[in-house]
């Protein structure tokens, strides 16, 4: 216990997918091709691609929630890739994802309270009330009303749900939150919200992120690594400030050019 | 191509599977043709065993079985005892007549479901959509043979349709165009009676395939491009809304194919429904057996069609 | 030439608009007889071959009013008043049979998600043919031709082969490209796109804007280029109208009103997104200024301005009643009480 873990660690993971359709219009066989990278306590790690690059495949297999071809994965010094399926049941509320769609991963008939107890009531180590007081002051803590508790997904815009997702992972005690372009689908104006939560719970819980999109300027502002992949491999990694004011790799200077930055407003660029 | 060939395996061993058990399950019924018969004093009881070995009713169920599916391969499907000769001109004959009440019924079942189905849909919720519901309500808890009886009172009060039988008596004088009014007079009853028991399921079904489809995005979209409603009802919709309606293509031909055999029995059509009966009554084992046997065919050819109609429309299955 | 002088900055009409929308307002009814606004007194012109810009968060009324300019508002929805004039027409008083033949000939719309708004069962060629039987008489072999004409001028190469594709076999930017050939098939006059780049990778991203771009200047097509992205809009616009809460709160010359937006709901989203002005890369992990809370419920609205309740500029007057647009910029309007309203 002396001895500090990176919350996440990786070495040489290769997913490979038996070339069936659906593997992507490319049809490569390697998603994943040898990838190593660490994330320290309360850090964030920012992993930026356009889709098809294995950004997401790598989360998966990072998660857990798909088997690597190879490579060694660890959680907080814990080998996972070695664990099997059972020994791997009680570990995994320390990573958890939160995707694009949240609502996709949880039952839309439920309340918010409901959604966010669920992990207590699993673990069933508090009263039943506490478990709801304890999702309640989780709601109130990603910034939902106090009353939204009793309100069923349903009703809730993107950017709420997002946030009933988060608080879902805070219920579980996770140290790490894998977000695979959760951010994505939101508004601007929602998307600044949730930034600014997620830095607010960073610095508050010394929660880790593993934050993957496309939008290298959102990634850069987030995080305190940067990686860039492209067909399965990272091309370009360092600190955020590296990254964005002396991009190397061709794929990371197109990805900052295209992204959601303003400032461009030239009509030379409009001509294009 | 490897699509057709799996749904040909597979109905081939389907078929297989389905003549061994109604095999073991006639062979297994209390009572055969020849203890009726034994039960008769003017037959002496040697010709009865005598019979009774000549036709190996006696030999265990796999050797009768391994004769069975030799005779098939001599297209004689058995011996009848009950008329003294092959079974299979005797069931080819009434089949025929099965398979035309059965394909008429089918296509004017599915001609009537989805034109009213559609129009339900679209007008869902609306005058049009109850009307099409309560009917189809209606129609669904009448039973059959009430509406075949019904149908036949109708018949004889007004004497409107002939009661019975495929053909007049003198048919054979009648120019082509009397014929063809005749064996569709005779038809109407029965064809009906199938029509009308089969249309409210169908209906329905249509009905909730095409109201799942109406709010796609890509309707919505080929609105927008100016489609006519009606292009966009059967050549948008309907195609989307077609996967479950296939399937269901198949399973009505098996609905009808029982009804039918029913219906016969009640309006005298001289098909496999009385031929059965008779068979049945009398412990006729291997025309029994035929009878079921040709059934399972229409009905497995009934789901190919359906899978085929599905590799035609579906690009899904067709392209990988 | 229409297109050249709509490029060289803000035209100012020498002939009629193209579109004049004025005071359009839509509300939704739902079956208990609740009415819930969704767009209050509209008023915009479209130039022939502008583009406008159309910027505002979800739940603010650009999708219903993509659809109410065409007429397909979903049921309960229902343009209370307004006009919506076309090319010389009141779109209003036109029957439906009428407006089919102004849908996808005249205005064409391009829905946001390329994945659902293609049939999956038909070959993408067919259906960009299917539209151009609906408005046009052309024989078999015509269409066919004049379909995969079509498809050569989004697609750079193998129009031929996209046509006989199923959009299953289609990537999500062909798929988008095949939309256009849809929407463009006809030459319509307007083109409609609702986020038409939402769910797009940002490299199409950026293939699909400058299609739009070159098809303004070939065909003179005018765009109205609906999104929550001020980067997206700000591309291609020529002039933008920024929506909040079912009504206009600016309407300017695009470089103008993104680089220093006049109302301070714009003002504020702009300064929410990371890396939109130098400062924000200096202020790397720290908070960004985001607005804070949600759009007010349409249903419950209060007197005052919509804004009001989440500005940082907000005055003691703001609760009295909406601001009226000024016009404190030449061609530069704005709907807020700082600039007199």
């Amino acid at each position: 216990m002396n001895e500090v873990h990176p919350i996440l660690e990786v070495e040489a993971l290769v997913k490979c997918y038996a070339s069936r359709r659906g593997a992507g219009h490319s049809g490569r066989a390697n998603a994943v091709d040898g990838v190593s990278l660490s994330i320290a306590p309360a850090t964030t790690l920012a992993l930026v691609g356009e889709s098809g690059s294995g950004k997401s495949t790598l989360a998966f297999c990072v998660a857990c929630l798909e088997k690597p071809t190879s490579g060694r994965i660890w959680w907080n010094g814990l080998e996972v890739s070695l664990l099997t399926e059972k020994d791997l049941r009680p570990n995994r509320s320390r990573v958890q994802m939160i995707f694009q769609d949240p609502a996709s991963a949880m039952n839309p008939r439920w309340t918010a309270s409901q959604i966010v107890a669920e992990p207590l009531v699993i673990q069933n180590q508090l009263t039943r009330r506490d478990q709801f007081e304890h999702a309640q002051l989780l709601l109130e803590r990603v910034g939902l009303p106090a009353s939204a508790g009793a309100r069923r997904l349903a009703e809730f815009s993107g950017g709420q749900r997002q946030r009933i997702a988060i608080a879902r992972a805070l219920a579980l005690g996770s140290k790490l939150l894998i977000l695979d372009e959760a951010l994505s689908a939101l508004d601007c104006s929602v998307q600044a919200q949730i930034a600014n939560l997620l830095l607010d719970l960073q610095e508050s819980s010394g929660i880790s992120l593993l934050f993957i999109t496309h939008d290298l300027v959102m990634a850069a502002h987030l995080a305190d690594q940067v990686a860039v992949m492209d067909r399965g491999r990272i091309v370009e990694a360092g600190t955020a400030d590296e990254v964005i004011r002396h991009p190397e790799h061709e794929q990371t200077r197109m990805l900052l050019a295209a992204s959601s930055g303003l400032g461009r407003v030239t009509p030379e660029s409009r001509d294009a | 191509m490897r699509y057709i060939f799996n749904r040909l395996v597979h109905a081939f061993f389907l078929l297989v599977g389905v003549s061994f058990l109604s095999f073991l399950f006639t062979t297994m019924a209390p009572g055969n043709y020849f203890d009726e018969m034994s039960l008769n004093p003017q037959i002496s009881p040697e010709t009865v065993a005598a019979l009774r070995t000549q036709y190996g009713v006696d030999r265990p169920v796999l050797v009768r079985y391994g004769r069975w599916v030799a005779s098939i391969a001599h297209g004689d499907l058995g011996f009848s005892f009950a008329y003294g000769s092959p079974a299979a001109p005797l069931l080819w004959a009434r089949a025929r007549n099965t398979l035309l009440l059965t394909s008429v019924a089918t296509i004017l079942t599915w001609l009537i479901a989805l034109p009213l189905g559609i129009w339900s849909a679209e007008n869902r919720g609306r005058l049009p959509d109850i009307a099409v519901t309560s009917a189809t309500g209606l129609l669904l808890v009448i039973p059959d043979l009430l509406l075949a009886l019904g149908l036949l009172l109708l018949a004889v009060r007004t004497g409107w349709f002939p009661t019975g039988g495929m053909v007049s008596v003198g048919f054979e004088t009648l120019s082509s165009i009397g014929k063809m009014r005749d064996a569709i007079l005779h038809m109407a009853l029965p064809v009906t009676v199938l029509v009308l028991s089969a249309l409210p399921i169908l209906v329905r079904h249509v009905r909730a395939a095409m109201s799942e489809v109406l709010g796609a995005g890509y309707l919505r979209a080929a609105q927008a491009h100016g489609i006519s409603r009606r292009t966009l009802l059967y050549r948008y919709a309907l195609p989307a809304a077609s996967h479950p309606l296939i399937s269901l293509f198949g399973f009505s031909v098996g609905t009808l194919l029982s009804g039918s055999l029913i219906v016969e029995v009640v309006m005298s059509w001289p098909g496999l429904g009385p031929l059965l009966l008779e068979a049945i009554l009398a412990r006729d084992l291997y025309v029994v057996i035929g009878g079921v046997m040709l059934s399972t065919v229409f009905l497995v050819a009934g789901n190919l069609i359906a899978d085929l109609i599905l590799y035609w429309v579906d690009p899904r299955i067709r392209v990988a | 030439m229409i297109a050249d002088a709509a490029l060289n900055g803000c035209v100012r009409p020498l002939m009629p608009a193209l579109l004049e929308v004025r005071d359009l307002c839509v509300d939704y009814g739902d079956r208990s007889g609740h009415i819930r606004p969704a767009l209050d007194s509209i008023s915009f012109d479209i130039q022939h071959g502008e583009i406008l810009g159309i910027l505002g968060e979800s739940g603010c009324g650009k999708s219903t009013l993509a659809l109410a300019l065409l007429g397909l508002l979903p049921s309960g929805g229902i343009v209370r008043r307004g006009n919506i004039k076309f090319d010389g027409r009141e779109l209003r008083d036109q029957t439906e049979r009428e407006m089919e033949s102004v849908r996808g000939a005249r205005i064409s719309l391009i829905f946001q998600e390329p994945s659902i708004a293609l049939h999956p069962m038909i070959r993408v060629g067919e259906q960009v043919a299917r539209v151009l039987n609906a408005h046009e008489t052309l024989d078999r072999r015509k269409r066919h031709e004049k379909a995969v004409s079509v498809l050569g001028e989004v697609f750079s190469s193998e129009s031929e082969r996209i046509y006989s594709s199923y959009p299953h076999q289609l990537s999500g930017g062909q798929r988008q490209r095949v939309l256009i050939a849809q929407a463009i098939a006809c030459r319509p006059a307007l083109l409609i796109a609702d986020e038409p780049t939402a769910s797009l990778d940002s490299s199409t991203q950026s293939e699909i804007l400058t299609l739009f771009a070159a098809l303004r200047q070939k065909l003179g097509i005018a765009l109205i280029l609906i999104s929550h992205n001020p980067a997206i809009i700000s591309q291609l616009a020529d002039r933008i109208l920024v929506l909040y809460a079912g009504r206009v709160v600016e309407e300017g010359p695009a470089v103008a009103a993104l680089r220093s937006p006049l109302h301070p709901y714009p003002r504020a989203l702009l300064r929410a997104i990371p890396g939109s002005s130098e400062v924000a890369l200096l202020t790397h992990k720290t908070k960004l200024p985001a607005i804070e809370g949600a759009p007010p419920d349409l249903s419950a609205l209060n007197h005052g301005c919509r804004f009001e309740p989440r500005c940082i500029d907000r005055m003691p007057e703001c609760t009295d009643r909406e601001p009226l647009p000024v016009e404190p910029e030449e061609n530069h309007k704005v709907a807020c009480f700082k600039y007199g309203g």
